[in-house]
């Protein structure tokens, strides 16, 4: 387990108080909101989440270094894979939809912006579409492989390098979206539109560099060893 | 200043928690770069990381590391740029320190830390490139070649209709890239509208 700034015997309100992000990852837990005064183990164990693979997720996201030692040790790969399979909900399903919507209004709202309508929905369709087809080949290939792993069930020709390095494309067209906005799009006396979308893009950029980090530093360190192990107990 | 997208990870093995931390710290004070650490409280398992996570640049404690593992480690299949740091926090000879490409001292100020970094990290253009090559501004080549790209046109079909070579519209399409922080076609488009270098027309 990660240890950190979070402990298991906290208050779950404590937390989200000290550390309002991490309520993204609360919810893609499946925790819902109304805690009272429970602790992160009791809210954990009566919705059924690992509580020692939440508290190393909040206390991975939570920090902007990582440290490495067994942070994957004792990580339920099971509870992990959930809560990134309910992350990719969140983007494709909730947030990218929601951005889509906001960037529509704000360029209709400037005269001028509406000639680029098209050309902008189209850039941004595209980014959405690298995401998605991102996440869904994880949904369909890369996480049924590691659940069959924790069967003990090792396929030839599989390993962990069926996570594919792709997440830099990902971040980059997220970049161009910000930069085009930031540094080039002519806007006009009152922006409110415009910046409100810029957070929401800026905040669902660092959202889903969180969860990459996650597949990154956790996830795939964690399915390495499970890999060793199975291979060593077939010897 | 570099450039957004040029984040270096940095993998830094030391058992001190203090040093550790106190170095991530400081790393992330450094201005004009985007610095990524990752902390491993030994050498332990060192190997195992440097191939998983390719880090760019790997700082180690010369205490915890002979000078074999060093060459070992400069084997490896990770990211052959990685850059070899000594975090010395003792008195080391200077024969052990030069085979690290750079070495990061207990009392080097974060300033100092900084033109460490440059050293090995500083662009290789000359002077002189830099000076005509800064800023966002294109020259009238490379928005004749982003036009051109927009407008859906392949590297070799700018390059015929520009009497220029393969080789050199790709390398103008890189300056683009870099002068405006925006790589990918679609995103050029946007910029292209927006800045009035193309009609909507002219593309439908």
């Amino acid at each position: 387990m990660l240890q950190g700034k979070y402990a298991a015997y906290q208050r779950m309100n404590d937390i989200i108080a000290d550390n309002p992000t991490l309520l993204l990852a609360v919810s893609r837990f499946g925790l819902p909101l109304g805690f009272h005064n429970r602790t992160v183990r009791e809210v954990c164990e009566a919705h059924g989440v690992d509580t020692d693979t939440f508290v190393t997720v909040i206390n991975f996201l939570a920090e902007r270094d990582y440290g490495l030692d067994n942070g994957h040790a004792g990580l339920r790969l099971d509870c992990l894979i959930g809560f990134l399979r309910n992350g990719h909900r969140y983007f494709l399903d909730f947030k990218l939809p929601d951005i889509r919507a906001k960037l529509v209004r704000a360029i209709e709202a400037n005269e001028a912006g509406a000639a680029y309508r098209d050309v902008f929905l189209r850039f941004f369709d595209e980014y959405v579409e690298e995401v998605d087809s991102h996440m869904r080949y994880e949904d369909e290939v890369a996480f049924p492989y590691v659940l069959g792993l924790l069967q003990g069930h090792k396929p030839a020709g599989y390993d962990v390098h069926v996570f594919e390095e792709r997440h830099n494309q990902i971040d980059q067209k997220m970049l161009d979206l910000k930069n085009i906005l930031i540094k080039y799009y002519p806007s006009e006396g009152n922006s409110f539109l415009l910046t409100d979308l810029l957070i929401d893009i800026l905040g669902c950029g660092a959202e889903l560099t969180g969860h990459n980090r996650v597949e990154d530093y956790l996830l795939i360190p964690a399915v390495e060893s499970l890999e060793q192990s199975i291979i060593n107990a077939k010897r | 200043m570099k450039a957004e997208e040029n984040l270096l990870k940095v993998l830094i093995a030391e058992p001190s928690d203090i040093l550790r931390s106190g170095l991530s710290a400081v790393l992330n004070r450094i201005p004009g770069y985007r610095l990524q650490p990752i902390e491993t409280n030994g050498t332990e398992g060192l190997e195992h990381l440097l191939t998983l996570h390719k880090p760019d640049l790997l700082v180690v404690n010369p205490a915890f590391w002979s000078v074999s593992d060093l060459e070992h480690a400069r084997a490896l299949p990770a990211n052959p740029e990685m850059k070899i740091v000594a975090l010395a926090s003792a008195a080391y000879s200077d024969s052990l320190l030069a085979r690290y490409d750079e070495v990061i001292g207990m009392h080097d100020s974060t300033e100092q830390i900084k033109q460490r970094l440059d050293r090995l990290y500083a662009p290789p253009e000359s002077p002189a490139d830099d000076a005509a090559d800064s800023g966002e501004q294109l020259s009238d080549r490379e928005k004749e070649i982003l036009v051109l790209v927009v407008k859906g046109h392949t590297n070799k079909e700018i390059a015929q209709q520009l009497y220029l070579s393969t080789h050199t519209v790709i390398t103008h399409r890189r300056n683009i890239a870099r002068k405006l922080e925006i790589h990918s076609t679609s995103g050029l488009t946007v910029y292209a509208l927006v800045n009035k270098l193309v009609e909507l027309e002219d593309f439908k």
